[in-house]
């Protein structure tokens, strides 16, 4: 989609691709066009082992990370395990 | 008593206690107190990763999930469908089948919803995962949990961080006695000696948290927790004596000078 977007705290009107995602309940209009989920994950410096991804509420297999497109518009969740009783 | 080893869904673990993750200082302490209580499976919650700081420091650089069962739990969760939502990403982010589901009601008391439990476990348990239920403490209910196929039924002993103790030891006897899958109690010991009622009545395990991340010096608690579900398993393997009215003294009276 074409946005006015923010780049490293900097908005701008611009041409290029984004990719909008609602990651975590919260809009991201800045990623890069024609992502996958792994090259998401590095996007954001996430350590892939340690998490999982809902899509749309779908769980997405690790073994699909490298391989799965992310399409504009799509709910994910990202969750890991923190201290609980 | 090397063989008494606590096997749940096929799984054996050296120690019968579980230990919480949750209301440390710090994942370090946190470590520290579960080498203490020799612990070999420790609850956790699934949460979102924070997106914009993901250098946060994580449970799993603290507490090896390859050295350690983590036992992912559905805290916060208030109907079937969130706890299966929930554990199903937790599967795909440890890996592991074997869950701890609670499905609570009032904050106030923090009670399982046993209606919305049953029909969750029934999901859980058609999605395959190996369930341990924390639940209430009613015989018959734990009955149904059982036959449904639940891997270990955890009734309370009283309400989750109260640190009250086992407030109705009849019902987890009864529990204990008419159970063929692990019973656990789960939520409501306070110090040692409650672990070790609940060992002495049958159980086959404890579950705490509070009562180790809420002490003046958790690493210490934790380690009293361990000796006490040690104790507590003893006495009930020994078969305690009799209770009687009277005395009954040690000394012979025969032979007296």
């Amino acid at each position: 989609m074409l946005v006015a977007a923010v780049w490293r705290g900097k908005p701008y009107l611009t041409g290029a691709k984004f990719l909008k995602l609602i990651i975590n309940g919260k809009e991201h209009f800045d990623l890069p066009d024609s992502l996958t989920v792994a090259g998401l994950i590095a996007h954001l410096g996430l350590p892939d082992k340690k998490i999982a991804i809902e899509r749309n509420r779908e769980v997405v297999p690790k073994s699909t990370f490298d391989d799965l497109g992310l399409s504009d518009g799509d709910r994910l969740e990202i969750i890991h395990f923190i201290g609980g009783g | 008593m090397s063989e008494d080893k606590l096997i749940i869904a096929g799984r054996k673990f050296d120690s019968r206690l579980i230990i919480g993750t949750g209301k440390y200082r710090d994942y370090q302490q946190n470590a520290e107190a579960l080498i203490a209580s020799g612990a070999g499976m420790v609850t956790v919650a699934v949460r979102r990763v924070n997106v914009s700081n993901p250098d946060e420091p994580m449970l799993a650089d603290f507490i090896d999930p390859e050295k350690y069962t983590y036992l992912p739990n559905t805290a916060g969760c208030f109907t079937g469908e969130d706890a299966v939502r929930t554990l199903r990403l937790a599967r795909e982010a440890g890996g592991w089948d074997l869950v701890k589901l609670e499905v609570l009601s009032d904050p106030k008391h923090l009670y399982p919803d046993m209606e919305e439990t049953l029909r969750a476990a029934a999901m859980l348990i058609e999605d395959e995962f190996d369930v341990m239920v924390y639940c209430s403490d009613d015989p018959v209910l734990a009955r149904r949990l059982e036959n449904m196929g639940c891997a270990a039924i955890m009734p309370l002993g009283a309400p989750i961080g109260s640190g009250l103790g086992i407030q109705n030891p009849v019902n987890i006897r009864l529990i204990v006695e008419q159970s063929s899958v692990p019973i656990i109690v789960d939520a409501g010991v306070g110090t040692a000696s409650d672990a070790t009622v609940a060992m002495e009545l049958g159980c086959d395990g404890v579950l705490m948290n509070t009562a180790i991340a809420e002490a003046r010096d958790p690493i210490r608690m934790a380690e009293a927790m361990k000796y006490a579900v040690i104790a507590g398993r003893r006495a009930y393997l020994a078969g305690r004596m009799p209770r009687k009215k009277y005395a009954d003294p040690s000394s012979p009276l025969a032979g007296l000078i």
